[in-house]
C-alpha cells in the first residue's frame, strides 16, 4: 500500500480516522483515497452560492472506490451539521408534496411508523407537519410534528396501498458501526434518528455495493480503540439500509435510473461514478455540486471528457480554482469549474 | 467488469507514475527503402484521380507495410505477403509504365523492393523481443498486437522458438493486469491511451521500426489551464530522437468492405431466402465478420455488465466493439429456431408454413410492385406503422409478426387472406411464446456455462466455445466484436449470422 504523503492535513479530516485492510492489518489511507475524502468534505465546506454549483471532474487509474471515498467525505463532514437549520428547508420540502404521500416517521431511536401526509399548518405562529397513522374508520390517530423535526418525516420508499389498520411501528436495530469511533455519543443519536439526502451515487450498482457494503475498514477512536466496520455505516445508503434506518445518502444504477422518484430531495452533491454515469443523467440534479470520477479504461473516457471540457468552454463562471492542482495526487487529473444554477 | 480490491486499485495509482517505459527501436535497411517508397507512392497517387487503377496494388503495398510494422513476422511470411502474386504484381507494373508513366516508376521501385524482402527471412522485431527476453526470462509477460488476424500467428512463431508467453490482441486489454510486463509491437498511438496513462504493469517495453513516431506523449484530458497535470509515467530519458514517421493505422473502409462481401451473395444456394433486410457489418476478433440483421437481437458477452447479467440480447445495431458476439457455429444460423421448433413439437411444422406463406405472399406484393406502394396500400388498410423498413422488417424470416394488430390485420387484407386474420394472428402469437421461452432457456443455461467457466480464456483470446445439450442450441461461439460498420446494408436475410473470413 502506498505511503500517505504530500497532500495537506486537515484537522480531524475523516482521511486520518480511516483505516483500510492489508493483510491481516489495518492501514491508514493511501494518499489517493485519502484526496477523495478531503475532495468531498472541502466540496462541502465551500460557502454555498444560491446561484452557482461546482463541477469537479477527475480522470483516474481506476473507478474503484474513489465515489464512495468523496461520498464518505461528503456525509462524514456533514455528519455533525446542525439539523434544525436543515429541517426548515426539509420542512419546505414536505410543503411541496401532495396530501397523501406515503411517509415513515422516525419517533425515537428504535421506533419508525409508516403513515400519510396529510399538510403542513401554521398555528399559532409554530409549524407542524401533519400526519396520519390511521384510517378514519379505524380512529384516526394524526400526529402534529414540530417543524423542527420534520426531518424524522421522510417520503417512503415503497408504497402502501391504504392506510394500515393498526399502527405500525417496529424496533429497529441500530448499528452505528464506523460512526461510533467519529462522533460523540450525542451527535451520534442525532445522526442515526435523521435522515438527509446529502449526496447520491450514480454508477455500476453492484462495484458500488462491493465498495460500501462488503470491504471492511476501520477507524481509529479518539480512545485509541479500531473500530471495524464497512463504509456503508457512515455514507447509509437508503437502498441499501432496508427501508428501516435513516439514511444520508443514495445510490443509482447509470443503467436504471428510471426508477427514480420525481419527488426526490436534491442532494448536496451528485456524484457520477464513470463515463456512462454522466453522460447519461448529468442533467438529473441540475442544482447539486457534481463530482464526476472517469476512469481512463472506460470505453466512453473520451466523449465524457469531450462533455466535460465543452462545459467548461461554454457554460462556466468565474471562479476560485478548487482544489488546488499541488494537491491533486501524481495519478490524478483533475478540474473544478463553477456553473449557474 | 469485476470489483477490485483497495489494495489492487493502490496498485494502479502507485503504476501511473512509476511503470517505466522503455522504447527498443528496431531497424533494417531494405525494410526501411520499401517504406519509404511506398509512402511517397502513396502520397504521389493522391494528387492523382487513377485511385481505381492502382486499388489492388496499393492494398497489397500498404498490408505488407502494415502487418510487418505490428509483428514480428519474417519479411517473407505468408500473412504479409497476401495480395497480387508474383507474376500478376510484375504484369501488372510493365502494363502500367504505359499508362501512367510517372506513378509507375515509383511504383515499379517500391514493387521490386516487396519482392525483395518477400524472399528475405529476416526478422528484426522477433530478434529484438527474443534479446528483451533473455534479459528478464521469468518475468511474467504478453506480446500485445494491433492486428487481431496475427495474434495466432504470432503465438506460433513464439512457441516454436519455446517462448510461451501470452500473445494477445488491443482488444484484450482487460487481461494486462495479470502480467508484470507489456510487450507493444509497435508505435504507441496505435494501442489505447490508457494502456501508458493508466498502466496495469510495471514494465511496458515498445519495439517499433527506428523511422516511426513511437514515443507516448501525456496530453491533458481537460481544458482548463489551471487543471492538475496528466500522469506521465517513467519514461526513459531518450538517448536518442523519436523517429519522424507518424502514420495512424488504417482505418476501416466499412463501405469498400460491404460491397466485397455483399457481392458475394448475389446467389443464394437451394432454398436460402433472397429477400433483403438491413444488416450490421460487425468485424470479429480473428479476421471474421458477419452481417446481423438490424433490428433483431443478438446474444453477447458483455464484461462491462454485472456477473449477473453478463449475458445478455441487445439489437444488433447496439453492440458495441468490445462485448463478445455468440454465434451458432455447428449447425449454422440462428440457434434460437431450432429450440423453439423443439419447443412446438409437432405443430412446429404447420406453424412455420403458416409463416413462410403469409411472408412469401407479401413479398410477392413488394416484387410486383415496390415497397413504398405496399406501404402505402398497407396503411389505407388500416395498418399503423407500414413505412418501407417495417415493411421490409416484417417480410424478414426472423421476424414473427408486427406487433400491432391492426397491421398485420392490413397485411392479411392486403395478400387476400383475411378470413385468417384471427387465426394466423394466434399462430403468429404461439411462434413468438416459442422464441422468448427458446431464447430464455439458451441464455440462463449459457450463463451457467458462463460462471462455471473460466472466462479469462476469452479475455485473452477474444473466442471461446461454449458447448450446450443440442436440444438448447448446440455449440456457440463467442467472438469479440472489434468493430462495427457506422451504416447498415441490405443483406440477403439467410445471410445474416454467418460468419465469414475478413480480411481490410
Amino acid at each position: 500500500m502506498s505511503a500517505p504523503e504530500g497532500t495537506p492535513q486537515m484537522t480531524s479530516s475523516l482521511r486520518d480516522l480511516l483505516r483500510v485492510p492489508v493483510g491481516g492489518d489495518f492501514l491508514p489511507l493511501p494518499n489517493w483515497a485519502g484526496f477523495f475524502v478531503e475532495l468531498g468534505e472541502s466540496l462541502c465546506a465551500r460557502t454555498d452560492d444560491d446561484n452557482r454549483r461546482t463541477i469537479i471532474a477527475i480522470a483516474t487509474p481506476t473507478r474503484a472506490f474513489a465515489s464512495v471515498l468523496c461520498a464518505v467525505g461528503i456525509v462524514g463532514v456533514r455528519a455533525d451539521t446542525s439539523v434544525a437549520t436543515n429541517a426548515m428547508s426539509h420542512f419546505e420540502f414536505l410543503m411541496t408534496l401532495p396530501k397523501g404521500t406515503m411517509v415513515t416517521y422516525q419517533e425515537d431511536l428504535k421506533k419508525r411508523r409508516k403513515g400519510w401526509l396529510i399538510s403542513c399548518v401554521t398555528e399559532n405562529g409554530q409549524r407542524f407537519v401533519v400526519v396520519q397513522f390511521h384510517p378514519q374508520r379505524h380512529g384516526g390517530l394524526t400526529y402534529k410534528i414540530p417543524a423542527g423535526r420534520s426531518i424524522s418525516v421522510q417520503v417512503a420508499g415503497d408504497e402502501m396501498p391504504a392506510l394500515p389498520h393498526d399502527v405500525i411501528s417496529r424496533v429497529i436495530r441500530v448499528q452505528p458501526g464506523l460512526m461510533s469511533g467519529i462522533l460523540e455519543q450525542g451527535m451520534l443519536s442525532v445522526f442515526l434518528q435523521n435522515s438527509r439526502l446529502e449526496c447520491v451515487i450514480v454508477g455500476h450498482e453492484s462495484l458500488l455495493r462491493e465498495e460500501i457494503q462488503r470491504t471492511p475498514f476501520s477507524v481509529r477512536s479518539p480512545s485509541g480503540a479500531l473500530i471495524s466496520g464497512k463504509l456503508q455505516d457512515i455514507l447509509r445508503v437508503r437502498r441499501l439500509a432496508g427501508g428501516s434506518q435513516s439514511y444520508r445518502s443514495e445510490l443509482y444504477s447509470a443503467t436504471g435510473m428510471e426508477e427514480r422518484s420525481p419527488s426526490d430531495e436534491t442532494p448536496t452533491v451528485a456524484i457520477f461514478d464513470g463515463s456512462v454515469a454522466f453522460l447519461r443523467w448529468m442533467t438529473a440534479w441540475p442544482r447539486a455540486h457534481c463530482v464526476v470520477v472517469l476512469d481512463r479504461t472506460d470505453a466512453r473516457f473520451d466523449d465524457a471528457a469531450a462533455e466535460i471540457n465543452r462545459l467548461y468552454i461554454g457554460e462556466r463562471v468565474d471562479g476560485g480554482v478548487f482544489p488546488h492542482p499541488q494537491q491533486v495526487p501524481p495519478s490524478l487529473e483533475c478540474m473544478a469549474f463553477e456553473l449557474r444554477k | 467488469m469485476n470489483a477490485i480490491t483497495i489494495g489492487e486499485a493502490d496498485r494502479r495509482h502507485v503504476l501511473c507514475a512509476n511503470t517505466r517505459i522503455r522504447y527498443q527501436p528496431v531497424d533494417h535497411q531494405l525494410f526501411r527503402r520499401f517504406s519509404e517508397r511506398s509512402r511517397r507512392f502513396l502520397r504521389a497517387l493522391s494528387d492523382n484521380d487513377s485511385h481505381e487503377y492502382w486499388q489492388d496494388f496499393s492494398r497489397t503495398i500498404g498490408r505488407y507495410r502494415f502487418k510487418l510494422t505490428a509483428a514480428p513476422l519474417s519479411f517473407s511470411d505468408g500473412a504479409a505477403t497476401v495480395g497480387m502474386k508474383t507474376e500478376r504484381l510484375r504484369s501488372f507494373l510493365s502494363q502500367s509504365a504505359a499508362i501512367y508513366p510517372e506513378l509507375a516508376l515509383v511504383a515499379r521501385e517500391v514493387g521490386e523492393l516487396l519482392l525483395e524482402l518477400a524472399a528475405c527471412d529476416d526478422n528484426p522485431m522477433m530478434e529484438r523481443l527474443v534479446s528483451i527476453m533473455d534479459v528478464e526470462p521469468d518475468l511474467s509477460t504478453v506480446v500485445m498486437l494491433r492486428d487481431s488476424s496475427l495474434v495466432d500467428k504470432v503465438r506460433h512463431a513464439l512457441r516454436s522458438r519455446h517462448m510461451g508467453f501470452e500473445v494477445v490482441s488491443i482488444g484484450a486489454h482487460r487481461c494486462v493486469h495479470e502480467f508484470s510486463r507489456l510487450i507493444l509491437m509497435g508505435p504507441t498511438r496505435w494501442f489505447p491511451e490508457h494502456l501508458f496513462s493508466a498502466p496495469q504493469v510495471p514494465k511496458i517495453e515498445v519495439i517499433s521500426y527506428r523511422w516511426n513516431r513511437s514515443r507516448w506523449r501525456p496530453h491533458s484530458t481537460f481544458v482548463s489551464r489551471d487543471s492538475a497535470r496528466p500522469p506521465s509515467g517513467g519514461e526513459d530519458a531518450a538517448e536518442e530522437g523519436d523517429g519522424d514517421v507518424e502514420e495512424l493505422w488504417p482505418e476501416v473502409d466499412w463501405q469498400a468492405l460491404a460491397q466485397r462481401y455483399t457481392s458475394g451473395f448475389d446467389e443464394p444456394s437451394g432454398h436460402e431466402s433472397h429477400e433483403p433486410v438491413e444488416a450490421q457489418l460487425v468485424s470479429l476478433q480473428g479476421a471474421h465478420g458477419v452481417f446481423l440483421e438490424a433490428h433483431a437481437s443478438a446474444l453477447v458477452i458483455d464484461f462491462d455488465e454485472d456477473e449477473e447479467s453478463r449475458v445478455k440480447r441487445v439489437e444488433a445495431r447496439e453492440i458495441e466493439p468490445g462485448m463478445c458476439l455468440l454465434l451458432r457455429t455447428i449447425g449454422g444460423g440462428d440457434y434460437v429456431v431450432p429450440v423453439a421448433n423443439r419447443l412446438l413439437g409437432a405443430r412446429a411444422a404447420t406453424l412455420r408454413q403458416a409463416q413462410e406463406l403469409w411472408k412469401q405472399l407479401l413479398r410477392n406484393r413488394v416484387r410486383d410492385s415496390s415497397l413504398l406502394q405496399v406501404s402505402v396500400r398497407l396503411i389505407e388498410l388500416g395498418s399503423q406503422r407500414a413505412n418501407e423498413g417495417n415493411v421490409r422488417n416484417w417480410m424478414s424470416q426472423r421476424s414473427i409478426r408486427p406487433q400491432d394488430q391492426r397491421d398485420f390485420s392490413a397485411i392479411m387484407k392486403l395478400i387476400g387472406r383475411e378470413q385468417d386474420i384471427d387465426s394466423y394472428w394466434n399462430m403468429m402469437g404461439d411462434i413468438q411464446a416459442a422464441h422468448q421461452r427458446s431464447g430464455q432457456a439458451i441464455r440462463r443455461r449459457l450463463l451457467e456455462r458462463v460462471r462455471a467457466t473460466d472466462v479469462s480464456t476469452l479475455v485473452k483470446t477474444g473466442r471461446m466455445d461454449f458447448s450446450l445439450p443440442e436440444a438448447e442450441g448446440g455449440r456457440l461461439t463467442a467472438f469479440r466484436v472489434e468493430g462495427k460498420s457506422p451504416h447498415l446494408d441490405l443483406v440477403p436475410a439467410s445471410r445474416c449470422g454467418q460468419q465469414f473470413p475478413f480480411s481490410e
